[in-house]
């Protein structure tokens, strides 16, 4: 599909507004209609691609390529699933593979594909280092892919247990089960750094 | 902790419970003072997890576009210019680290001593020096 600025599209006084209207703009060549549905998903893609990957260079990439294979894919969307579950596809499953990329390259090593994250600073008391954020993305991306990818998907993206089943094409119960995992694993890794265990927080 | 319990705690967030085990988590966190403080715990980085997503660097959706279109020979948009004004800051900023190596690499090969001083070419007269001694013999005339 050649991409190109149609002219006198109903894009104009932001007149088009779903989803679907800027999908059949975009199919029929309407470049600010694609344009738009970008900025539109950029900020779902982003918070999938960069919980995966952290946020490094080779996530912006992912994240365009998110929307290229989209853009090529157009013509196919038949918009069985809302499109912002369709691009969360599109990009988890890219990130997944950008994932074994890294573990091929650093195995030439004979390192971990996350040796290469920043250490979290040390602590003086065991009390949290810095903001809890930065610590609880830090422990995501010591995670093994399958389990990073249901907690990004539940909790950064938002979406249902059924929905992250739906977007990583396995079953109900193995989402429950890995998200119960998921989150022990990352309880344990940051436990370090969540001071005193017997002492109760309200 | 029982591992039993501490399993139901970490299922209960996402609502993957029978009546049953519910029944035994609440009467575990009832008695439990540690199973307790665990639950806030995954609270608390559950919701440290949700908050804040980062967002891709700026002019993203330029980006996106430029890729589609193959086009790099497009009138320079804003991206262009922010690459550009990149670019040039890390050239001038490597060409100004190159010259300060070299810099101080000539006044090390021309000085005699090994110093900070020498390093960075500062002269060894000092103010009272340079004034004292051509200045001296003339103003002894006129007192």
């Amino acid at each position: 599909m050649d991409l190109r600025v149609v002219k006198n599209t109903k894009t104009k006084g932001n007149a088009i507004s779903t989803d679907e209207q800027l999908v059949d703009a975009a199919r029929s060549g309407d470049q600010k209609a694609f344009a738009e549905l970008v900025r539109k998903y950029e900020a779902r893609v982003a918070a999938t691609v960069i919980g995966m990957l952290g946020n490094c260079s080779e996530a912006d990439d992912v994240g365009q390529e998110t929307f290229i294979r989209f853009y090529k894919a157009l013509d196919s969307y038949r918009g069985d699933s809302s499109l912002a579950t369709y691009l969360t596809r599109i990009a988890i499953n890219l990130s997944l593979n950008e994932l074994k990329r890294r573990k091929r390259r650093f195995s030439l090593f004979s390192r971990s594909a996350t040796d290469d994250l920043p250490d979290v600073p040390d602590t003086k008391n065991g009390a949290l280092p810095y903001e809890d954020r930065e610590l609880v993305r830090w422990g995501l991306r010591k995670l093994q892919p399958e389990f990073r990818a249901v907690l990004v998907l539940r909790l950064l993206d938002g979406y249902s247990t059924e929905e992250t089943a739906q977007i990583l094409r396995v079953p109900l119960g193995t989402v429950l089960s890995r998200l119960a995992r998921a989150q022990m694993k990352l309880r344990d890794i940051l436990k370090p750094f969540y001071g005193d265990e017997s002492c109760e927080t309200t | 902790m029982r591992d039993d319990l501490r399993e139901l705690l970490y299922r209960s967030f996402d609502g993957d419970l029978t009546p049953d085990e519910r029944r035994q988590l609440d009467d575990a966190l009832a008695r439990d003072g540690e199973l307790r403080s665990e639950r806030d715990r995954v609270a608390r980085m559950r919701k440290s997890l949700a908050d804040g997503a980062e967002g891709f660097r700026p002019f993203f959706a330029e980006r996106v576009m430029h890729r589609l279109k193959g086009d790099t020979e497009t009138n320079p948009g804003l991206e262009q210019i922010f690459e550009w004004l990149q670019l040039v800051v890390r050239r001038v900023a490597i060409t100004g680290a190159v010259a300060l190596v070299a810099l101080v690499a000539y006044n090390l090969s021309t000085s005699d001593e090994l110093s900070l001083a020498a390093a960075i070419g500062a002269p060894t007269e000092t103010i009272e020096s340079v004034l004292e001694s051509p200045f001296e013999p003339v103003l002894e005339q006129f007192s």
